[in-house]
Formats: structure tokens, C-alpha cells, sequence
């Protein structure tokens, strides 16, 4: 995959800048945590468990509009986390998030931190589906941060999240938009391996999103896989499905995409427009039949217009 | 031991006469069982336990407990009464010999417009935490429908906190702050709160799977305890405590936009 070549512009933040954003309302603990996770074997029942290697990652990524097209500023990368960027044949930048630890475990710590400047588009996918592998006890953490500048658009569009058995992820979303920004997000969970017959039924999830327009709190996600059998089989909660997403575009025109959006669901498919949000939840048994349901979504709700190559892979 | 004059409000605010019409919503109910998917008490049991374990109704829970809370530590209680504790369970043996001189609220040092500053901010972040965690239309209609009629309907009560409520206020943060401002213990409001929202799901289902009373009655006292423990934990739950996996139910009141013909408004 070819870096765009824009080196001069090629820049990691100051050290200042590092900590930014880390105050994440859904978190496990009341207070904020702390900037970096324990190193490996450092946690309080380091002497209980054999030691293992943490992976641990940071990426950012800064735009700027240059001729009306998209390009970037800032590019940082830390451990595990690699950035590439594909050449794209429109005016919009697209990121490929790659996790190279090839999945995530028990104390691994992943931070992405995306700014889109006003009036930039942005596409930002993975390179494959994220394998959240058994967790020893400790959360697998992934953070990401995202600011959107006025008439800016940010496609956020990972592929799916693959939690094994024994899994525990923490994830967190946080998204800043500018009074006129508009952004589009798609999250997607399979709970085990079908092909191994695994329905990851002692999976831990907690997925909290905050989106802010203008400093404000319009919308959030607070999802929850606790292993509590009721949660997988309840009539009003998983209902036996072992994959779900959440689709969520966010802007003026809102409730224009909502008849279309309708046209594309299934039975065990909702689409429904609150204010200037329009939220999809989608089931299903599988996830081959998931991504039957979510890709012509998100080819009608992204900026793009279309699935990011990747996802054809 | 609850209060005559808490009980009575209790009794009162959250009986299916009380008029903020709850009775007109299902929380995406009736569109289940347009689909087949609750036929019967069993299956009614499955679809209200799952919405008290891992659902909306426990998000609710502790959005209420936490307006319950806001109220509390930043206005005074008023009147003051020496059997009630201005905060908590007073210990066994010692309820009713101290008056409660310590509540902060009281201090000739806080200023009034102060407190009422700080009750308004917090209740107003927990409105739109609230409104931020809904994903349907009808859903944010029958939140804040209800929340707002309980509000006109309670203010026959006269209460500082009234003109404090973020507008418009959500169900749970409407009976939560007010509760509060009333000197009504948490765990009772939770209860009362619980009890008269899954009454009003087993009510939808009386009519529309249909169901006997008597099955109803059934599932009303096979729910006590599952009620009575997530009183309990909401009550001292944080908001990071929030998660809920009730994707089936936010797709049935989505979908139940579209149902024609309806008897609920959501």
C-alpha cells in the first residue's frame, strides 16, 4: 500500500499534545485513567499471573484542505499502531488503522486520535476485522478520539470487532463535531468464531460512545456484554444473535436518508431519525448474514458513497 | 421506614391515575408482539427481565437515582424532618434522635442562587445523557412526553426544584429530582418507579397478546425481586455503571414507527 508522498508535512505532535481528550465519561473507573497503562507485569496481581508481553499503540493522524482536497499534516505512530493511506481517486483522504500486534488481549492499549479540519473529508477504515483473543482478567483497551471541523465530514468505518471466548474489550468513542460537521460511524460485533462453532458466550464488551456538537452531548452508546446468559438469549436484549452493529450518521440531512435506509432493512434491522441523528441497529446470526445487512448501508450513509476497498477484501 | 407523607406522594405520582398517560406507551412492546415474537407469560417475562437486567429500564434506573442525588447534595431539604435522614439509611436504633443539623444545604454559607445553579447544571447534564442514550423517535417522544406531563402534574406539590428542571425533562430525571426535593428516600422512589413501569409493560400485554389479569398478576409477583435488587443496585450505580445490550427491543420500537395499525404511541 503506497504512503502518500507529502513528507515536508509529515510531522508528530509535541509531547504536550499527548494527553489530549482522556477523560472518557464511560470508562470502568469514576476518574479519568491514567495516561498509560501498566507495562507488562507491572499491575497489582503482577506475582498471581505469568507475565506476558502488552501490546501497546498510539496513532494520530492531522488533516488540512489544500486546492479543496484533503491532505495530510500530521502523521504519528506508535507501537502497534500503524497508519497507511491509501491514494484515493476523489478529493478525500483515506486512513487505514492497523493494529500489527494482529488482534488485541487482556492489558493491550490502543489510542487513535483523528482531527478532520474544517471542510476535509475523511475516510477511516482496518485493514481486517479486529480478534480481541481470552483476556488472563485484565480489559483489552481501545480509545479513539475524533474531532470533526466546521463543514467537515468523517467517515469512521472499522471493520468488524471479532470477540473470542474469554474476551475482554473496553472501547471508547469520542467525538467532537463543529456546528456543521457531519459524520458517519458504523461499530460491528461478532461474538465468536462461526467457523469454529464458538458463540464467545463468557465475552465481556463494554462500547461507550460519546458524540458532542459544539461541546454539547447529542448522542451516546453505552453497550454491554457482562456473560450473563440472559443477555445472549433475552427476547428484548441479543435474542440468540451472535452479531450486531450499530450504524450512526450524524447531520442536517439526517431525516432525507431515512425512507432509503428503510428500503435496505430486514426484519431484524431498525432505522429511526431522532433529531439530527439517524441511529440503525442491525442482527444477525451470523456474521456473513451481518455484513449482508450493513454494506449497502453504509455505501448509501458514508460520505464516500461507497464501501471503502478494503471491506471487499 | 418510609414516611406517611412520602408514601402517600409515592402512592400518588406513579398510579396509572396519576395524569402523565404512560398507559399510551409500549417501549417498542407492541410491535413484539405484532410480530409474534411475545405470545405468551413466559415469553412477557423474558422480553420485562431482560429490560430490568440489561435494558432501558436500568439505564432509567440509575439516571433517576443519579437526579435523585443531584438534588440532594446541592438543595436544602425542606422542612426539615427529624425521623428522615437527609441522605441514606440512618442505622438501626438511631433514626429519630439526631436532627439532621449537618445537611450542607443548610449552611448560612451557601448561597441560594449558588445552590440552584449547580441543581440545574447537574440535572440538565443528566437530561441530555439521557436523550443522548435514546435511539428512537418514539422513544425520545415517550421520555420526554412523559417526563414533562409528570412535572406539570406534580407541581401541584410546590417545590424549589420545579423551576430547576432542565426542559424538556425526562421521565427518570422528572421523578428522580422530584423525589428528591420532597424528602422521599431513593430505594422507595426506585421501587415505586420499577414497579409502575413494568406494571405499565404487563398492561400493554393484557391487551394486546392478550393475556389474563390473573397471568399478569402472575408475572407482577414473579418480577418482585428482580425489581427489589435493581432498586438496590441503581441506587448506589455510577454512570459508568450505564451499558445495556437491548438491541431486539431498540429495533422493535424502531420498527414500530412504521406499524400500521397501532394502539400505542410507541
Amino acid at each position: 500500500m503506497a504512503i502518500q508522498p507529502e513528507p515536508a508535512a509529515v510531522a508528530s505532535l509535541p509531547p504536550e499534545g499527548r494527553d489530549r481528550g482522556r477523560g472518557w465519561p464511560g470508562s470502568r473507573t469514576e476518574g479519568p485513567p491514567p495516561p498509560t497503562p501498566p507495562l507488562k507485569g507491572e499491575g497489582s496481581n503482577a506475582a498471581a499471573l505469568p507475565r506476558h508481553q502488552r501490546a501497546r499503540g498510539v496513532g494520530r493522524l492531522g488533516t488540512r484542505v489544500l486546492d479543496g482536497r484533503t491532505r495530510l499534516t500530521t502523521l504519528f505512530q506508535e507501537g502497534c499502531a500503524k497508519i497507511r493511506l491509501p491514494h484515493t481517486h476523489d478529493q478525500s483522504l483515506q486512513a487505514v488503522l492497523i493494529n500489527t500486534a494482529g488482534g488485541l488481549t487482556g492489558g493491550d492499549d490502543v489510542a487513535w486520535e483523528i482531527d478532520a479540519a474544517p471542510g476535509a473529508r475523511v475516510v477511516l477504515t482496518t485493514q481486517a476485522c479486529e480478534r480481541v483473543y481470552r483476556s488472563l482478567g485484565d480489559d483489552a483497551t481501545v480509545r479513539s478520539t475524533i474531532t470533526v471541523g466546521a463543514g467537515a465530514h468523517l467517515d469512521w468505518l472499522p471493520q468488524e470487532t471479532i470477540l473470542f471466548e474469554g474476551a475482554r474489550l473496553d472501547r471508547g468513542l469520542e467525538v467532537d463535531l463543529a456546528p456543521d460537521a457531519s459524520f458517519f460511524a458504523i461499530e460491528a460485533i461478532l461474538l465468536g468464531r462461526e467457523a469454529m462453532g464458538e458463540a464467545a458466550r463468557n465475552a465481556h464488551l463494554r462500547d461507550n460512545w460519546r458524540i458532542r456538537r459544539g461541546g454539547r452531548l447529542i448522542h451516546a452508546e453505552a453497550t454491554r456484554l457482562s456473560a450473563d446468559p440472559l443477555e445472549r438469549d433475552g427476547l428484548g436484549l441479543l435474542d440468540g444473535a451472535n452479531a450486531f452493529a450499530t450504524l450512526l450518521y450524524v447531520g442536517a440531512d439526517a431525516e432525507l436518508k431515512l425512507d432509503r435506509v428503510r428500503d435496505l432493512l430486514t426484519d431484524a434491522t431498525g432505522a429511526s431519525v431522532v433529531g439530527e441523528r439517524l441511529v440503525v441497529r442491525a442482527m444477525a446470526p451470523s456474521g456473513l448474514a451481518l455484513r449482508r445487512i450493513i454494506t449497502p448501508l453504509i455505501a448509501h450513509l458514508s460520505g464516500a458513497g461507497t464501501l471503502p476497498r478494503l471491506w471487499h477484501l | 421506614m418510609t414516611s406517611p407523607a412520602a408514601l402517600q406522594k409515592l402512592v400518588t405520582w406513579l398510579s396509572p391515575a396519576f395524569p402523565v398517560g404512560a398507559f399510551a406507551w409500549s417501549a417498542g412492546l407492541e410491535m413484539a408482539i405484532a410480530d409474534r415474537r411475545v405470545t405468551d407469560s413466559a415469553r412477557l417475562m423474558s422480553w420485562i427481565e431482560g429490560a430490568l437486567a440489561h435494558g432501558g429500564i436500568r439505564t432509567d434506573a440509575i439516571l433517576l437515582a443519579h437526579a435523585w442525588r443531584a438534588v440532594r447534595e446541592t438543595e436544602p431539604a425542606a422542612p426539615p424532618s427529624p425521623t428522615l435522614p437527609a441522605r441514606g439509611r440512618v442505622p438501626a436504633g438511631v433514626s429519630g434522635t439526631i436532627a439532621p443539623q449537618t445537611q450542607s444545604g443548610t449552611s448560612p454559607l451557601a448561597g441560594e442562587d449558588g445552590r440552584g445553579e449547580a441543581t440545574i447544571t447537574a440535572l440538565s447534564t443528566l437530561a441530555d445523557l439521557s436523550l443522548a442514550l435514546v435511539s428512537s423517535r418514539e422513544r425520545w417522544m415517550e421520555t420526554t412526553i412523559t417526563g414533562d406531563s409528570y412535572v406539570r402534574a406534580a407541581s401541584l406539590w410546590p417545590a424549589e426544584v420545579l423551576a430547576r428542571l432542565p426542559q424538556p425533562c425526562p421521565y427518570p430525571i422528572a421523578v428522580g429530582a422530584i423525589a428528591a426535593a420532597h424528602d422521599i428516600d431513593l430505594e422507595d422512589t426506585l421501587l415505586a418507579w420499577l414497579t409502575a413501569t413494568v406494571h405499565g409493560q404487563v398492561s400493554v400485554a393484557i391487551r394486546l397478546v392478550p393475556l389474563g389479569q390473573t397471568d399478569g398478576l402472575r408475572i407482577m409477583s414473579a418480577l418482585e425481586p428482580r425489581v427489589a435488587a435493581l432498586a438496590k443496585s441503581a441506587a448506589s450505580a455510577t454512570l459508568a455503571d450505564i451499558g445495556a445490550i437491548a438491541y431486539a427491543a431498540d429495533i422493535a420500537q424502531m420498527r414500530h414507527e412504521t406499524l400500521e395499525p397501532r394502539i400505542f404511541r410507541s
